[in-house]
């Protein structure tokens, strides 16, 4: 009887162990390959004290945004905590001209203005954006606000700028057209962006840096000579798009825009504070193709009743608008080789060029030195006849002495094409580190480099102070990156990206670099066979 | 607050059964009474949890009964699991099973003490899922993970709810006294389990849907439940004489 239910019991027991097999049979946690083909990276201020806006409402919309998700083949599209989301085409499309993805991003916040950009991919190169969070009707030199115009209803749009000292009016025709980049003209409620830059600042917040490297005139034929600005007197950048995230390039009827200008500015010319009737130029940048245009000259006006100062222009596309008086600059200047014996430096060393008659500053640049390189000066005013130019044992990751020069060149004209060899070849080298990726596999074991992952983007920073700059990246198959951006006989807190730079989960910290390789040791034997 | 209709359902349905089965007399000599009268009630401790049956005998087979069930099993306690260097990892349970169970005992034998049992099952409540989360961050073997680089982790699983059982077991189904004990062992088929896994954190740029399918697969077979389960029987009808 015993041995009948003893027997019945096995079986039971039996059943359920062969009918189990270990959950974790084969079960190796890789590494995904983020996607690098057609992708767009982009990189968020962190406005809310190095934070995210709290509400910021993030999307990509337009009729292929079902084709985008994330570097990783994944529809989260979450904004990593220092700003960084990279998006990619989906594999399964492959953009061409005949074929091309468009999208649309949107990044919305309360307190800050709309932030909104067509991408448009036409091959599997890669973008990358900085969308930098401007604070609505906030005081200073530059004044955001957000808008809504609803057309059917309003033909007129005023903000009061800058303590009310100077204002900017749009005034929109009768039967105008808000038309997209296609042409396609679109309805409804509209909401505006709007960038103004005051009088006395405006320079500051110019585009490109206010140089015109390739400027037109108002036919879009080439100008002569290349320009940046004297002076200007104010500006303006305007956005519009609709509620559902269309994005208005133009008009069918040219915009009326009155801009106010500071009485109290000098006019660059006349040498003299800015007056009625004085002459000036509008200016265009288009953000989208990076070129500057000389659009008309403008005559100062002064309101009869207010007495105050200003110009009134048409305005047949949105972009930015600017007002000022330009300067022509040497389209190519001198440049300089450098002989060194130094190869594969990865950082850079500053540099001066100075007037040759008084060693006054004009400009300083940070250059590298690896036997072969050429320093070219393009696109500088002519401020002086001759320059020189000087080259400092001062580098752009960890110092040195920039107040004197190892090397100095002879004079040269600052416009025109000359070149000089600098010799460089006493300059020691500073001391490389390599950094590789160490897996200690168990004994019988070898490494499998298909568990590694595709690239691991490698980062450093003074111990705890949480400013990374980037070391190199290391590869499955190229397991060692040399780099001289860090000192031997240091500290340094490091961390690792296996997804392209979105997140930084793996992190060794207060490590003495007291040799000059540094392994960053991959815990876990899923990487050996 | 979602699992608390099923709960008050089944509570509502045994004390109903409960109530409309109150024995008229405390011992029969001969066995007439009606198969739809309770001959018994019990409470059982088993892998299914704590919980309450109810037992008919069927007055035209006496080597047959039946038997209805409910049975209850949840585990919730947060666990902590030290790490390396003061780090640890947080575990957050979260099961939950309320099982109806019809049972079905043949005894083969004159004593009639031992049975073979089938049945069906039905889980109103099925909660498998585990949360795990890091507050301290991780650090293995010098390389850290971050508290939020670790991200959250939710891991579920699911089985079919209806569930077909295979068993035996011991217990008299004639009682001589108010008291008896009762004992089950067997399996029920519950289908290969079905898993889901939502994350956020590191493990976004690992392979780990790959593994899932990996694990499911793995799983395939894991399809019996076990059941042991054992029970204090309140006889409604004890035969002291029978002959």
């Amino acid at each position: 009887m015993y041995a009948k239910k003893l027997y019945i019991g096995l079986l039971f027991v039996s059943l359920l162990v062969i009918s189990c097999t270990n959950p974790l049979d084969g079960f190796v946690l890789g590494f995904k390959e983020p996607l690098d083909k057609a992708t767009v990276r982009v990189q968020f201020s962190l406005p809310n004290g190095g934070k995210l806006p709290s509400d910021l409402n993030f999307q990509v919309v337009g009729k292929d945004a079902d084709k985008i998700v994330t570097n990783l083949n994944t529809k989260n599209f979450k904004i990593s905590k220092e700003g960084v989301l990279i998006l990619a085409v989906s594999p399964e499309f492959v953009p061409s001209s005949s074929n091309p993805i468009k999208i649309t991003l949107v990044a919305e916040a309360k307190d800050y203005t709309k932030i909104i950009k067509d991408v448009t991919f036409t091959n599997t190169n890669n973008y990358s954006f900085y969308f930098g969070f401007t604070q609505r009707n906030v005081a200073g030199n530059a004044n955001a606000n957000q808008l809504v115009l609803d057309i059917t209803k309003s033909k007129k749009l005023e903000v009061q700028s800058f303590n009310n000292t100077e204002k900017i009016q749009l005034t929109v025709p009768d039967n105008v057209g808000f038309l997209t980049a296609n042409n396609e003209n679109v309805k409804g409620v509209i909401d505006v962006t709007l960038n103004h830059f005051n009088s006395k600042n405006s320079k500051a917040y110019l585009p490109a840096g206010g140089v015109a490297t390739n400027p037109v005139d108002k036919n879009n034929k080439p100008l002569a000579e290349p320009f940046d600005f004297y002076q200007t007197a104010g500006g303006v950048s305007i956005e519009m798009s609709t509620q559902n995230h269309e994005i208005i390039k133009k008009f069918s009827v040219p915009l009326k825009v009155n801009l106010d200008v500071n009485n109290t500015i000098l006019n660059p010319i006349t040498n003299k504070i800015i007056a009625e009737k004085d002459k000036l130029t509008l200016f265009s940048y288009d953000t989208d193709t990076g070129i500057w245009k000389e659009e008309a000259e403008l005559a100062i006006e002064k309101d009869s009743q207010t007495g105050k100062l200003g110009v009134t222009f048409e305005m047949p596309h949105l972009t930015y608008w600017i007002i000022g008086w330009k300067r022509n600059i040497c389209r190519v200047g001198p440049s300089f080789t450098i002989k060194s014996d130094l190869k594969d430096l990865d950082i850079a060393y500053y540099a001066q060029l100075v007037d040759a008659s008084n060693n006054q500053l004009i400009r300083d640049y940070y250059i590298s030195l690896n036997n072969g390189a050429v320093a070219s000066i393009n696109f500088i005013p002519r401020v002086a006849e001759n320059v020189k130019f000087r080259i400092f044992d001062y580098n752009n990751y960890y110092g040195g002495n920039n107040k004197v020069f190892i090397v100095e060149s002879a004079a040269l004209p600052i416009c025109g094409t000359n070149n000089l060899s600098l010799d460089l070849s006493k300059l020691s080298a500073p001391k490389f580190i390599e950094l590789d990726i160490k897996v200690v596999c168990p004994q019988g074991k070898v490494l499998d480099e298909a568990g590694l992952p595709a690239q691991m983007r490698v980062q450093y920073s003074e111990p705890d102070k949480n400013v990374w700059r980037d070391v190199g990246v290391l590869t499955r198959f190229n397991r060692k990156v040399r780099t001289y951006r860090m000192q031997l006989g240091k500290k340094y807190d490091m961390r690792g990206s296996t997804d392209g730079g979105v997140t930084w989960p793996y992190v060794q910290r207060n490590y003495l670099v007291d040799k000059q390789l540094w392994s960053f040791e991959l815990p876990g034997k899923e990487y050996c066979k | 607050m979602m699992y608390f209709k099923p709960i008050l359902y089944a509570i509502v349905v045994s004390l109903s059964l409960l109530l409309s089965s109150i024995p008229l007399k405390a011992s029969v000599k001969n066995d007439t009474i009606s198969s739809y009268i309770p001959r018994s009630f019990s409470v059982n401790l088993s892998s299914r949890g704590y919980g309450a049956e109810v037992g008919f005998k069927l007055k035209e087979k006496p080597s047959f009964g039946l038997r209805i069930g409910l049975n209850y099993l949840a585990f919730q306690k947060a666990q902590n699991i030290k790490m390396d260097k003061g780090t640890s990892v947080d575990i957050f349970p979260d099961i939950k099973t309320l099982v109806l169970s019809g049972f079905a005992d043949y005894y083969p034998f004159k004593k009639k003490i031992f049975r073979l049992t089938g049945g069906l099952s039905y889980e109103i409540i099925q909660q498998y899922q585990v949360a795990f989360s890091s507050a301290s961050g991780l650090n293995l073997g010098g390389l850290q993970i971050a508290s939020d680089d670790f991200g959250n982790i939710n891991f579920g699983m699911k089985w079919n709810a209806l569930r077909p059982y295979l068993g035996f077991g011991f217990g008299r189904s004639i009682m001589k006294n108010r008291l008896g004990f009762g004992f089950d062992m067997g399996f029920a088929y519950m289908g290969s389990p079905k898993l889901k896994l939502i994350y956020e954190g590191f493990l976004e740029t690992t392979t780990i849907d790959d593994e899932m399918k990996k694990i499911e697969a793995n799983m395939k077979g894991y399809s019996y439940y076990p059941y042991i389960g054992f029970q204090v029987r309140y006889n409604t009808y004890p035969i002291t004489k029978l002959k």
